[in-house]
């Protein structure tokens, strides 16, 4: 480097209030700043923060800031303030920001304030070679991808959650831990209250098999045979838009699709869904996927590998049934083998 | 400002947007064909659409809304907004305001939000209502933005909002939690599909709607060098579908008992079923 | 360029809320009401659907704004009239039939009549509003429908309704009615009855209509009858004995017949275009299917010429009859019933027959699958079509009729509806075919009367 990176912004600023999700930025935020040759910085906003600042330089951060605020308010006005002052005393290049719901506010507010543009939820990040930091993302609902060049100083992105693996630990590595205090303005927002949304035993996310519920069911009562039939899998039971925010036969937290979230399951199965956009995003990166639906024009059997034509009220509890009848000829040979 | 008990200013920011289920790649290109794609208001945005109306037949006031457009939306759909509630609807025609550059959109809608409601409505607004996102770019920026450069309290993700006098309550749904806040007017919020379902209008308002104001105002009339202000800071290099990997078989049979067989001895095959 | 068939914003914007009514609201409750074995239950679960219709104005959509309905035109009800019958037009017509059971009183009323029922129509915060309409009679009864207009007062429409101390009573029976009994079979809030008001004069001057609300005594209903298609549509059995209504609830004197001929012309686009959104639904499915389905060979079966050539000869009639039905619509619109009852009886005629063979052909596309009504949609679409040609005045009994009263007349010209000029039809054109040319005929009548 020349002379120059002195005056120019260099390197790479992270930060996620996610520790995860910060983890992981410093992956993405490690391969850039070595493309750029410069220096990862991740800032840490909070009280008592040092084991995980040490343990950010051990995963690749060159400097780690740690921000202490001065009182307790929403977390975005904090994070922004303590983002926008890492910015300007750090002059980074480039700011990586966890795609949090918080994350996306604060990158967004953040580049207003700077007059920079960010890119949301990038898959990848590259800088080419004009320097420019080249984001792939989604876009149209997920059935395109596309590729943004940020050209802003800083350019800033957001990565989301479980995209990128952490960096393996390297306890030899060093780097300088700073802290710093953050000046916030009077708040403006109040918080209330904070509640635990009301949660499923399940974390669908976590599931090897999820079974996932669309239209195609008539009645609320009717989603208990889809239910057996994912206790027969012994899997999750999920539901498109129209089930959790429509009718609400099922709770927010069961909802996949570009509003709700995304899985990676084993297998996948979706009865009565008829394959929007909005659905198929969040379930795209199952391994198997079969599809029941009673309409053989309905797009969900273009993203299956298995597709039944029929009616789920008919096929569901097939299924399920066959299931649970190998389960059982399997335990019974089990238990014979062992007599 | 709001007074206590008085009537409500809101400004929706409202997107028409490509209907991304009906958006088929060119086969030749795999590009999107933008061509031949149908326009639908950002679904969001119609959930905004419905909030206002609910906080206006709770409070009264009067519901205006501001779209940043690339050329003239279908008119079928100008209609169909004003016919959900709205009062008035301007459209700030701007090259490009389909660039999905967050940037760019949030500040010539401040400057816009700005200009209508000093010029033409001649109030300062309680409250502006945004989708959490659009259902093109699915980017969640455009909100926040706003509010940062009109120098109000974003509330983002709500999930139910209330007001009373010049105070706003509202829950936010962040990831696992529900975050009840409050702020005192005025504030910009943006929602989603959980906050609301949005109702049909009626027959009625339909027809009429084309006698609602229908303001379209020019970005150079603007002001202050919002344009000047509001340079591209993206650039889109490409669009493609990825090819999709599925086996896409179509498991037959005798009968629902019959499929049902085949298709878990499929799956055992593949190796799906461990027990 | 006076012919112009593009949608105004505001007629797309119409027919999306309808589309999204249908897709919505009506779609999630057909499959379970077309099965119901009880016609009444099947119809009663399609009383959300109806409330909510009502309450975003589709049902009184045709009736004028001062009133309080929604002012549009009938290009612009079929418009939306498609969208619903594309879903179900079994509910189409429970949301459509106000408009033919107050069609006496828009057309026919006093200017107090209109105000009262009219008013009464578009104005019930239950949401739950509706006019049947009773012409049909059973078969075996001395008179029959199809000659309503005969000219012995012994043939054609038999319910009697003679007045006594200012109060018509009604005697008599009628079938088929729709929308009738009510959403508890005590009767829809209104019902308009053709009645033979004069039992002395023949059809083209004995017949009128009367109101009969809810709650008349001496109305009966009996259970409604169970039809193969078109299930969620309640069709009635009416039995009336001693019925009073009050003289006040006449409309028509002497005109009844009119009434007959011209609600038949106000529904024959309807009805067209119905039977088009039907062929097209069927025509939509079997298209999918066919760039889907490859019936174990290796390309859908569009790239085989017969299905692609019939997938195209399908189409076209789509087209043809949606085309057809906008233009007796558009004349209506134009010159109202009047004149228009030759272009409706062969808009009616046409795209109901022509329907029929469009759903069959559709079902051939697909084969033997087209019978499996557990997973396709041609089941309930082909039972649902095959009522069109013989139900709103049968094509065979009514409709052909009125297209040849018509076109007997001297003074008729075959290039009016091209040229959009304007028809004349009265009672001259009235009663063709309905003349026995056997004389002990007559006399038998007249005995039948004594």
């Amino acid at each position: 480097m020349s002379g120059r990176a002195e005056d120019a912004p260099s390197g790479v600023l992270t930060f996620s209030e996610n520790p995860d999700l910060a983890s992981e930025l410093l992956a993405v935020g490690r391969a850039l700043a070595a493309g750029a040759g410069a220096k990862l910085t991740t800032l840490m906003v909070g009280s008592a923060l040092r084991e995980r600042a040490e343990d950010a330089i051990a995963r690749g951060a060159d400097e780690a800031v740690l921000a202490c605020p001065p009182d307790t308010r929403p977390g975005a006005e904090t994070y922004l303030a303590a983002l926008h002052a890492a910015v300007l005393a750090h002059r980074p290049a480039m700011v990586l920001v966890g795609s949090t719901r918080t994350g996306v506010e604060v990158a967004a507010r953040l580049g207003q304030r700077l007059r920079v543009g960010c890119v949301t939820d990038a898959l990848s990040l590259e800088i080419d070679d004009t320097g420019a930091l080249v984001a792939t993302r989604r876009m149209y609902g997920g059935q395109f991808l596309a590729r943004v060049a940020n050209r802003s100083t800083p350019a800033i992105a957001t990565v989301p959650w479980k995209r990128f693996e952490p960096p393996p630990r390297d306890d030899d590595r060093r780097g300088t831990i700073t802290e710093t205090t953050i000046q916030l303005p009077p708040p403006r927002l109040r918080t209330v209250a904070i509640q635990q949304r009301p949660r499923s035993a399940l974390d669908i996310r976590k599931a090897a098999v999820v079974v996932a519920v669309g239209r195609g069911v008539k009645r609320q009562e009717d989603v208990a045979l889809v239910e057996a039939l994912a206790e027969a899998l012994g899997g999750a039971l999920a539901g498109s838009r129209p089930i959790t925010d429509d009718l609400r036969w099922l709770p927010p937290d069961r909802k996949i699709g570009l509003s709700g979230l995304t899985v990676r399951p084993s297998l996948y199965v979706a009865c009565g869904i008829s394959g929007q956009i909005e659905h198929v995003v969040g379930m795209r990166a199952a391994r198997t996927v079969v599809a029941i639906n009673s309409d053989p024009t309905a797009p969900i059997h273009a993203e299956a590998d298995y597709s039944v034509v029929g009616d789920l009220y008919a096929i569901v509890p097939a299924l399920a049934a066959a299931l649970r009848d190998g389960r059982q000829r399997q335990a019974a040979a089990t238990i014979e083998s062992l007599q | 400002m709001t007074e206590a008990g008085s009537e409500l200013a809101i400004a929706v920011c409202i997107k028409f947007t490509v209907d991304v289920n009906r958006l088929r790649p060119d086969p030749a290109t795999a590009a999107p064909d933008l061509g031949h794609a149908h326009y639908r208001i950002n679904d969001f945005d119609e959930n905004a659409l419905e909030e206002a109306v609910r906080l206006k037949e709770r409070h009264g006031g009067r519901i205006v809304g501001v779209s940043l457009v690339e050329r003239e939306p279908p008119r079928e759909l100008l209609l169909r907004a004003l016919a959900a509630g709205l009062d008035a609807l301007y459209l700030v025609p701007h090259a490009a305001a389909a660039s999905g550059d967050a940037f760019v959109t949030a500040t010539i809608l401040a400057a816009a939000l700005e200009e209508i409601g000093a010029v033409y409505e001649m109030v300062s607004w309680d409250l502006v209502l945004c989708g959490d996102a659009s259902c093109d770019t699915y980017d969640g920026q455009v909100g926040p933005r706003v509010a940062e450069a009109l120098g109000i309290v974003p509330i983002t993700y709500a999930t139910r909002l209330d007001v009373r006098d010049d105070t706003i309550v509202a829950e936010r749904t962040i990831e696992d939690y529900v975050h009840v806040v409050e702020a005192t007017l005025p504030a910009l919020v943006t929602v989603g599909s959980e906050t609301n379902k949005p109702r049909l209008p009626h027959l009625r308002q339909i027809m009429d709607a084309g006698r609602k104001p229908i303001v379209r105002l020019t970005t150079a009339g603007l002001g202050r060098g919002a344009l000047d202000r509001a340079r591209a800071t993206l650039e889109l290099l490409g669009v493609t579908a990825p090819p999709s990997a599925r086996r896409r078989m179509v498991v037959g049979g005798n009968g629902p008992d019959d499929v049902a067989r085949k298709l878990v001895r499929q799956l055992q095959s593949d190796g799906e079923l461990t027990q | 360029m006076p012919i112009d068939f593009t949608l105004t914003p505001e007629q797309k914007a119409l027919q999306k809320l309808a589309r999204e009514f249908a897709q919505d609201i009506v779609q999630p409750l057909v499959r379970a009401a077309d099965a119901e074995p009880d016609p009444q239950k099947g119809f009663q679960m399609m009383k959300p659907a109806y409330e909510q219709a009502y309450e975003l104005g589709l049902v009184t959509a045709g009736f004028p704004r001062e009133f309080g309905g929604g002012g549009l035109g009938m290009t612009d009800l079929l418009i939306a009239h498609e969208e619903i019958c594309a879903v179900d037009c079994g509910i189409a017509f429970i949301i459509g039939v106000q408009g033919l059971g107050l069609f006496p009183v828009m057309a026919y009323g006093t200017a107090e009549q209109k105000k009262r029922f009219l008013g009464e129509a578009c104005n019930d915060p239950t949401h739950t509003y509706q006019c049947g309409y009773a012409i049909s009679e059973p078969a075996g009864m001395p008179g029959g429908t199809a000659n309503f207009d005969h000219p012995s007062p012994q043939a054609g429409i038999q319910t009697t309704a003679d007045l006594v101390n200012g109060e018509y009573v009604i005697n008599g029976r009628k079938f088929w009615p729709t929308s009738s009994a009510g959403w508890d079979m005590k009767g829809a809030t209104m019902n308009s009855v053709v009645v033979r008001t004069d039992r002395t004069k023949g059809g083209l001057e004995g017949l009128s209509v009367l109101m009969v609300p809810r709650g008349t005594p001496g109305v009966r209903y009996e259970p409604n009858i169970d039809k193969m298609g078109m299930r969620i549509n309640q069709n009635c059995d009416i039995v009336y004995e001693n019925a009073r209504v009050p003289a006040e609830n006449l409309v028509g004197p002497g005109n009844g017949e009119l009434v007959v001929n011209n609600g038949f012309t106000f529904t024959g686009p309807w009805i067209g275009i119905a039977a088009t959104a039907v062929a097209r639904a069927a025509y939509e499915y079997v298209l999918k299917w066919s760039k889907t389905y490859t019936a174990g060979g290796t390309d859908p079966i569009i790239y085989h010429q017969n299905v692609g050539y019939m997938l195209g000869d399908i189409a076209m009639r789509v087209e043809a009859c949606r085309y057809l039905s906008w233009k007796a619509a558009h004349y209506l619109d134009t010159y109202g019933f009047d004149g228009a009852q030759g272009l409706s009886a062969m808009t009616k005629v046409f795209t109901s027959e022509t329907c029929v063979q469009v759903v069959y052909d559709c079902m051939r596309v697909m084969g033997c699958n087209a019978y499996d009504r557990a997973a396709h949609p041609l089941d309930k679409l082909m039972r649902d079509m095959l009522g069109f040609p013989i139900f709103d005045g049968g094509n065979m009994g009514m409709q052909r009729r009125r297209l040849w009263g018509l076109m007997a007349d001297e003074r008729f010209d075959p290039r009016a509806y091209a040229n959009c000029d304007r028809v004349h039809f009265g009672k001259e054109n009235e009663g063709i075919g309905t003349v026995t040319t056997r004389p002990e005929a007559v006399r038998e009548l007249a005995t039948a009367g004594r």
